[in-house]
């Protein structure tokens, strides 16, 4: 089977997830949570299918433009999501998180999705590396992103607690620190390898870098000097700006070293 | 970063304090990061170091003033931001030794904070001491210097260019459009030399036998020939074979509606794409008092090392294939980069998620809360 029927049906699985998710954010049938967390589950997995169909018949890495790379995005939002989840116990988040990720894939859709052939700068096995923990730690910063927003917002009565959300905020953002830490430096690693310099300020890094910075001060105003609660939920939102930015923004408005992707 | 009220102490004694405690605290690691977050945007939104006409061309007289003024079209050199680097790295510095000598922190903290350090000491390092240029060489030319702002500069050993090689990927974007006559439906064949391809729904096949970049026709000998290397007129020749025909013909990217006279079954359109280049390689020799210490294809990503030296191929001209460009670099500070980066992310994931881990597994729940363990 080709790559795009793979996607297509992850896509339906996706929407069934997001219906049950949505149910069962307003009333909390136990088994419709197995069913929204199963069809996620199996949507990721065909999901996953396609990526690696895409890969073979590319013979390279299916993250090298803007399509293939908010098609990994997607999965790994999930991916992310799916951890935490499991971990925290969390399913009432899949609501906001099934419509983004639709949202997402609807606008990757959009973009052109032939394979194109690898510029000499991008076969490399940093690459690899360098996207894979980027987008893992972009899709856990996207899943604080969701939690701030229901902190933020009237839909926070739905949950537990104020702290439960505030943990799911603070946890996928301490799970996705050390994994940006090491897409950016494992870039600057690449970086000196393909062109003889691990620095040079281009937007891109340095909007990782802003971000990097972001979530390093929201970790240690949280851990050190005990913030929490809205103030740490308006950081995690500007922390995911950053992100959005350093992905999309950088690429469509500023020219640079990363302008493929 | 540790946040200790200060005990009573005599007033030298007490500022000494203050100061230490000042750069070991947690407000000030908050504060330059603050800080530094907005001008950072800023250098990503006005252009960098650019000739001063095309600030006044694109911020006016005023808004120019206000830019120079404020270092803006020069963020990375500008005093305050190499202050605040200084005020980070100061901060960075006592805290690491307060956590060492108090002893209140784990080593993945102290192993963190001090590989934020290396990256510091790197940057400075790369700053002051990086030198950079190019060298040009032909097939078989050997050289021991190259250009650096403007300026020779001399290797150790001299440098041989042995052999140059482009690798393009095949038929990329070069496409030929297929119909056949009387039909609506069109077919788009990735065009693939010397190979026999069926047309499908048909029983026809076709192969493209001949390509010229800058088609001429001979009038008097009736042979094509192209004029040049350049893609001026680019032509293949395509074969039809199958239901009683057999034919060859000409067809032109730049005249996709000559067709032929009617009597052939095919109507074919030609699309010449640039050739895409995959890599390019450049096979040197090191020369060290004549004699032969080192060989290498130098490609991207693969660049050559040697006594400090660092050597990347960068260009290349599209039409002399003799002729390499190359990169070569010298860089104190790199040492200093990679190490921090390795102790960064390992202590990162070291005390983030086997620490964590460990630490949930002990506790037998899935609740526990990170705070103090960082």
């Amino acid at each position: 089977m080709e790559e795009t029927r793979f996607l297509t049906l992850a896509f339906y699985g996706y929407l069934f997830s997001t219906i049950c998710y949505t149910v069962f954010f307003f009333k909390e049938f136990r088994n419709l949570r197995l069913f929204a967390t199963g069809s996620m589950l199996l949507a990721a997995l065909l999901h996953l299918a396609a990526l690696i169909i895409r890969w073979v018949q590319s013979g390279h890495a299916p993250f090298t433009n803007m399509y293939e790379s908010m098609i990994f995005f997607s999965f790994c939002f999930i991916a992310a999501y799916a951890i935490v989840e499991g971990l925290l116990k969390t399913p009432k988040l899949g609501f906001l998180v099934h419509f983004f990720n639709l949202a997402l894939l609807v606008y990757a859709f959009g973009h052109d999705a032939t394979i194109k052939p690898l510029m000499p700068a991008l076969q490399s096995n940093w690459m690899l590396l360098h996207v894979i923990t980027c987008f893992l730690s972009y899709g856990a910063f996207a899943v604080s992103f969701i939690a701030s927003l229901f902190y933020l917002t009237p839909l926070k009565r739905f949950f537990r607690s104020d702290a439960a959300l505030d943990r799911i905020m603070y946890q996928s953002i301490l799970f996705g620190f050390p994994l940006l830490t090491l897409g950016v430096a494992s870039g600057a690693v690449w970086a000196n390898e393909a062109w003889g310099t691990y620095w040079s300020w281009d937007p891109k890094e340095t909007w990782s870098l802003i971000t990097w910075f972001i979530y390093a001060l929201y970790l240690h105003l949280r851990l050190m000097k005990g913030w929490s609660g809205s103030r740490m939920a308006w950081f995690a939102l500007g922390g995911f700006a950053s992100v959005l930015f350093t992905y999309w923004g950088v690429s469509y408005l500023l020219s640079g070293l990363h302008s493929y992707a | 970063m540790t946040a200790k009220k200060s005990k009573k102490h005599p007033p030298s004694e007490s500022l000494l304090q203050s100061i230490y405690d000042f750069f070991s605290s947690v407000r000030l690691t908050v504060i330059a990061l603050a800080l530094l977050i907005p001008p950072v945007i800023l250098s990503t939104l006005i252009p960098q170091g650019r000739p001063i006409g095309e600030y006044l061309h694109a911020y006016g007289e005023y808004g120019f003033r206000i830019i120079h003024f404020l270092w803006l079209d020069d963020v990375y050199k500008s005093f305050w931001f190499i202050g605040l680097m200084l005020l980070l790295a100061a901060n960075l510095l006592v805290c690491t030794v307060r956590s060492l000598l108090e002893r209140k922190r784990t080593w993945g903290f102290v192993i963190v904070h001090a590989s934020l350090l290396l990256f510091i000491v790197g940057g400075l390092l790369s700053a002051s001491g990086r030198i950079r240029g190019q060298m040009q060489l032909n097939v078989g030319d050997q050289a021991d210097f190259f250009i650096a702002h403007g300026q020779p500069v001399k290797l150790p050993f001299f440098l041989k260019l042995k052999s140059f090689e482009i690798q393009k990927y095949e038929n990329e974007g070069e496409l030929l459009q297929v119909k056949v006559r009387g039909k609506e439906e069109a077919f788009e064949w990735p065009v693939q030399r010397n190979v026999w391809v069926p047309v499908p729904g048909t029983e026809y096949e076709m192969n493209a036998t001949r390509f010229v970049p800058d088609f001429k026709l001979d009038q008097s000998t009736r042979e094509v020939y192209s004029a040049s290397n350049q893609p001026n007129n680019p032509a293949l020749f395509v074969q039809v074979r199958g239901g009683g025909f057999d034919y060859g013909e000409w067809v032109f990217h730049l005249f996709k509606n000559i067709h032929n006279d009617g009597s052939h079954p095919l109507e074919l359109k030609y699309h010449w794409a640039s050739p895409v280049i995959k890599d390019f390689f450049s096979h040197v020799e090191v020369i060290e008092d004549g004699n032969v210490v080192k060989e290498k294809i130098v490609e991207v990503n693969h660049p050559l090392r040697h006594r400090g030296w660092s050597i990347y191929q960068s260009s290349y001209d599209p039409a002399n294939h003799n002729w390499t460009g190359l990169e070569v670099v010298r860089d104190p500070g790199v040492p200093w980069v990679y190490s921090g980066t390795v102790l960064l992310v390992g202590a990162l994931f070291y005390n983030i998620y086997f620490r964590a881990w460990r630490g949930e597994r002990k506790n037998g729940n899935g609740h526990q809360s990170h705070k103090g363990e960082h």
